[in-house]
């Protein structure tokens, strides 16, 4: 649809312009700053890559759970849909329906792990791989 | 020096010149508390607590002076004490071996003097109490589920299965004491030789159930990457708790440890997604806090992995 550089080609230029060029020329708070601006942009990235499948894994897992609804294929449609069914968990589990003497506890504690590992995996895939590491995934 | 959001920490260099002209080089550190700065109690208030610390036997710096104005801000002075408190310099750096080893024994030796302080009847009548009528750690959480509804901007299962969880599982505890609010590696200044030489940071100072204070010093976050380290990345919480029981004299539930460590890692997550509210709202745009947002995510993760029997 556009020409290269792509997304990735794009967001891969500024973050190694940030960590290569702008942190060694600063000191201070000000390379503190460049060094998160960077790691946002890996963000970015990594969250592009994946989106896609996370949305994927959240309906799925939210189907399991309240029944099968059609998914939206508009992007923004997918975000509040996942978002609107989340806010639908979150008050079934607030008004005590779901605590751990219900039979679908363990369900909702799978799904919320799901839910949470796929927001590391974004933010801080770091953590993931060390916690793996000690055999908690 | 840094200070944070209610107040700025300057360093003086004074020279003090003595009847008969010797003069002696001090150094101290004023703390100035900011106008609008959300401080629960006044500066005068706060050394007051600092020296009440100081006579059980927590060490702290010492208070020197204290008043209503210096460049128009409420303030107190203290001795300068130097040391290291980068909690990520602390729990990885070679030359704070020695410190470490000493450290978890220290900790809790430290809190189980917070926790000898009186506030019996009308001492320190400034500090926060909690509401009669219901457990203290009842009241702690419903207070924070409240801040995390007003702050929060999108759904987090995780938060909701930690506050259900806290709720099936207050400590019916009567034991009441001083809570330090912040004890933890970061506001701990630490020597190389000595170990722990003074716990700074009173600002969250409050009256309630003192293991609130080993539960936060075991939060994940509190423990800079080392996370197999689970007090503070220098020892284990066992370690903490043999310390603190031998120290004190009080008997900590384990359970009931599980219980504040939980609260502490839900109340950390709920500040995080406070601190990143400026930005989303558009009142302060900076870089950093864009990174702090998503931090939740991290708290979330340990929240599961304490109820699950993962990480606990």
């Amino acid at each position: 649809m556009h020409d290269r550089p792509n997304i990735h080609e794009l967001l891969d230029v500024v973050q190694a312009f940030l960590d290569e060029e702008i942190v060694p020329a600063t000191s201070g708070r000000k390379q503190f700053l460049a060094r998160v601006a960077a790691n946002c942009v890996r963000m970015v990235d990594r969250e592009l890559t994946v989106e896609r499948k996370h949305f994927e894994r959240a309906w799925l897992g939210l189907n399991d759970l309240f029944g099968v609804e059609p998914s939206p294929s508009d992007r923004v449609d997918r975000s509040l849909g996942v978002t609107g069914r989340l806010d639908l968990l979150c008050e079934r589990i607030q008004e005590g329906d779901l605590d751990e003497d219900s039979e679908h506890y363990n369900r909702i504690l799978a799904f919320a792990r799901a839910r949470v590992r796929d927001k590391l995996e974004v933010s801080n895939p770091k953590l993931l791989a060390a916690d793996a590491e000690r055999g908690i995934e | 020096m840094t200070g944070g959001a209610a107040r700025e920490a300057w360093r003086l260099e004074v020279s003090l010149e003595r009847d008969g002209g010797e003069v002696e080089r001090r150094t101290f550190v004023a703390l100035l508390f900011r106008p609008g700065g959300q401080s629960v109690f006044s500066g005068a208030e706060e050394a007051v607590l600092l020296k009440a610390a100081a006579e059980a036997g927590v060490p702290v710096p010492t208070v020197v002076c204290s008043g209503a104005e210096a460049l128009g801000r409420p303030f107190y002075v203290m001795d300068y004490v130097g040391g290291e408190t980068i909690g990520r310099r602390l729990v990885r750096d070679e030359k704070f071996a020695t410190a470490r080893e000493s450290l978890p024994a220290q900790m809790a030796e430290a809190l189980a003097a917070i926790h000898r302080v009186s506030v019996d009847g009308d001492t320190l009548p400034f500090l926060p109490r909690p509401p009669g009528g219901k457990p203290v750690a009842l009241a702690a959480i419903q207070n924070l589920e409240e801040i995390y509804r007003a702050v929060s901007m999108d759904p987090h299962p995780a938060f909701e299965i930690a506050i259900r969880w806290l709720l099936r599982r207050v400590p019916e505890t009567t034991d009441i004491a001083l809570v330090h609010g912040d004890f933890r590696l970061g506001n701990l200044m630490i020597d190389q030789v000595d170990g722990l030489c003074a716990v700074l940071d009173w600002e969250l100072a409050h009256v309630g159930d003192p293991v609130q204070d080993l539960g936060w010093a075991c939060v994940r976050s509190w423990r800079f990457g080392r996370d197999e380290l689970t007090c503070g990345g220098v020892g284990r919480r066992e370690d903490l708790v043999a310390g603190y029981e031998k120290a004190s004299g009080r008997a900590v539930d384990m359970e009931a440890l599980r219980f504040w460590e939980v609260f502490g890692n839900l109340y950390w997550g709920v500040i995080t997604l406070m601190q990143v509210r400026p930005l989303i709202d558009k009142t302060y745009r900076t870089v950093e806090l864009a990174g702090i947002g998503r931090r939740a995510a991290e708290t979330e993760w340990e929240l599961l992995n304490l109820i699950e029997g993962k990480a606990y």
